[in-house]
């Protein structure tokens, strides 16, 4: 009990009384009940003065900034030397010289579109799979259990095989990022579609949706949220595979690039291609976040505090 | 809209058929002859499906989960316009009735035959939450006035205005509202109702008490009311059935002058009597 009041307020009840603060004492002593101990609930939550909130797009930014003010930091003051980790400056001398010599767009173009079409047909694969198997108990049955067998094997363990079947070329690189998107897009939608609330299929059908009405009204927009989840987390699985894929026989893309530093001994390079790959994967959640809001905009859910 | 498929049930179709006294918006007890339909059948509107003069007609009724017998050859009769309501203790079966009679259960033996345009409220609102109010009443219903019909409905309960409002957006009573206006924007001949405010504030239950009464007099559907208040129950119902057991143990007519008042001898007596027979004493639980 004691531990729930706060110091101060223990300070000020010593000072107002010698015990703890009862109630109605002469009426808990004539009735021989051990005396209610008051306390304040909101004690040291009660907003004194009102505080001055940051709008949370400041927030959102301060985490980057605040590492980029470590690197300059650390590089600045000479933590680390010029070697090991390149400077802000340099580094933006980098993407400069690169901007110019055209190396930067076509390495970023030869990437995007490999994770493009991947996830897009990542994405295809995933949903369909999830949409046969949530609708159709025989084929949940067979799909579910295949897709939970090969999910526990890591994907790029499949990249010997892949190179084996269908070579180095650019569909390999495809393939690879395909695979790993449709497993947690299969995954998520599949859980979603069978969680959507049986109360509200029940009412649909009550109020004469058919099976197609059901799908498009009911199914679908519950299933969306768990989509969305799985989406993220598939651009993220995406963008770590590119970097696998990419430095299998490449002439293009940011991984060739990357390596290419590395054996250039450009610090500056490599760096630039981790800031790229970072703004790329920012990029890729804040359009996530906007589908999500678009999609999602009926839900009043808890946005923390 | 969604090209409407057949389904196993067919309940919410919104074209009222010809002999539904369709002139008239609202007619008198007994003057639309309801057109009763399996309600497990494959085709609603069979050769069994002649007018009866009767919006529910059950003789025989069983259903059982396995080894436990919910429903025991159950008779019931609900004419055109008739409020019953339908009283039990928890697990007495009534909601099991409500799911057969709205046609979700297949597992039923006996006859079972419901009218075709028939509606249900449940305890929950079941709204839609990524619909806003309007598509949410009129789900399922095609043509091209649906939206004007959907206002007048939403209009009906008390909630114009509130058309594109998201049901995460409305309190428990509003939602209610919603669903109501949803049922009945159906123009239905059966109209069930499944503890529809068992979760509501008394103050708007009071509330929903008289909309409800106010709409059954204007659109007369036969309305079946599942509750396990007894008070309700006399206050809006023709008649009082009490489920015991899988059996209907009481059929009774409520004779209580209106407006029916709590107060009222008669309403006493009678709420005395199904007290009884739900096995609650009411002098001895202490609940006076």
């Amino acid at each position: 009990m004691t531990e729930l009041i706060s110091h101060h307020d223990v300070a000020r009840q010593r000072a107002a009384s010698p015990g703890p603060l009862a109630a109605e004492p002469a009426v808990a002593a004539a009735s021989g009940r051990p005396p209610v101990v008051l306390v304040d609930p909101t004690a040291g939550r009660r907003r004194t003065t009102r505080r001055r909130r940051v709008p949370p797009e400041v927030r959102r930014f301060l985490g980057p900034a605040l590492l980029f003010a470590l690197w300059w930091a650390l590089t600045g003051l000479d933590v680390v030397g010029d070697r090991a980790l390149a400077s802000p400056a340099a580094v933006f001398g980098a993407a400069r010289e690169l901007w110019r010599s055209g190396d930067l767009v076509d390495s970023l173009g030869a990437s995007l579109y490999r994770v493009g079409a991947g996830v897009l047909f990542g994405v295809g694969i995933g949903l369909a799979l999830a949409i046969v198997a949530g609708f159709f108990r025989a084929a949940s049955d067979v799909v579910d259990s295949a897709m939970n067998f090969l999910r526990t094997i890591p994907v790029i363990a499949l990249l010997p095989l892949i190179i084996v079947w269908i070579g180095i070329g650019e569909s390999a690189k495809i393939f690879l990022i395909t695979v790993g998107v449709a497993f947690p897009i299969y995954m998520n939608t599949y859980a979603a579609i069978r969680g959507v609330d049986a109360r509200l299929v029940e009412a649909g059908q009550t109020f004469g949706l058919g099976r197609f009405g059901l799908v498009r009204s009911v199914i679908v927009p519950g299933a969306a949220p768990g989509f969305l989840v799985g989406l993220r987390w598939a651009l993220g699985v995406a963008w770590l595979l590119l970097v696998f894929a990419e430095q299998v026989n490449t002439d293009s893309g940011l991984g060739y690039l990357l390596n290419s530093a590395q054996s250039w001994n450009r610090t500056d390079i490599i760096v630039l291609c981790l800031v790229v790959y970072g703004i790329l994967g920012l990029v890729s959640d804040g359009l996530v976040r906007i589908l999500e809001r678009t999609l999602l905009s009926w839900r009043r859910g808890f946005d923390g505090t | 809209m969604a090209p409407r498929l057949r389904r196993n049930v067919s309940t919410g179709n919104p074209q009222r058929p010809a002999n539904a006294a369709g002139a008239d918006p609202a007619p008198g007890v007994g003057g639309g002859v309801a057109v009763l339909a399996r309600a497990d059948a494959e085709d609603a509107g069979g050769p069994a499906a002649a007018g009866l003069g009767a919006a529910v007609r059950v003789r025989g009724l069983r259903r059982a989960f396995g080894e436990h017998v919910v429903l025991d050859g159950l008779d019931l009769t609900i004419a055109p316009g008739e409020f019953v309501a339908l009283l039990g203790r928890s697990g007495s079966g009534k909601s099991t009735l409500i799911r057969i009679l709205g046609g979700f259960d297949d597992g039923v033996e006996g006859e079972v035959l419901a009218a075709r345009r028939r509606s249900v409220v449940f305890q929950e609102s079941r709204l839609l939450p990524w619909k806003r109010v309007l598509p949410n009443v009129t789900l399922g219903l095609s043509g091209r006035d649906i939206a004007d019909r959907g206002r007048a409905a939403l209009a009906e309960v008390g909630l114009a205005g509130r058309e594109r409002s998201w049901p995460a957006t409305l309190s428990g009573g509003e939602a209610q509202r919603v669903a109501l206006a949803r049922a009945l924007v159906r123009e239905p001949e059966l109209l069930m109702l499944d503890e529809p405010f068992g979760a509501l504030d008394a103050l708007t239950r009071i509330r929903m008490h008289a909309l409800l009464q106010q709409l059954c007099r204007r659109h007369q559907p036969a309305v079946l009311f599942v509750t396990h208040d007894v008070d309700e129950a006399i206050l809006l119902a023709d008649r009082v059935l009490v489920l015991t057991e899988g059996r209907f143990s009481r059929d009774v007519p409520v004779d209580v002058a209106s407006p029916r008042r709590r107060t009222d001898p008669a309403f006493d007596r009678l709420r005395a009597t199904l007290l009884a027979e739900l096995g609650v004493d009411e002098i001895a639980e202490g609940t006076h």
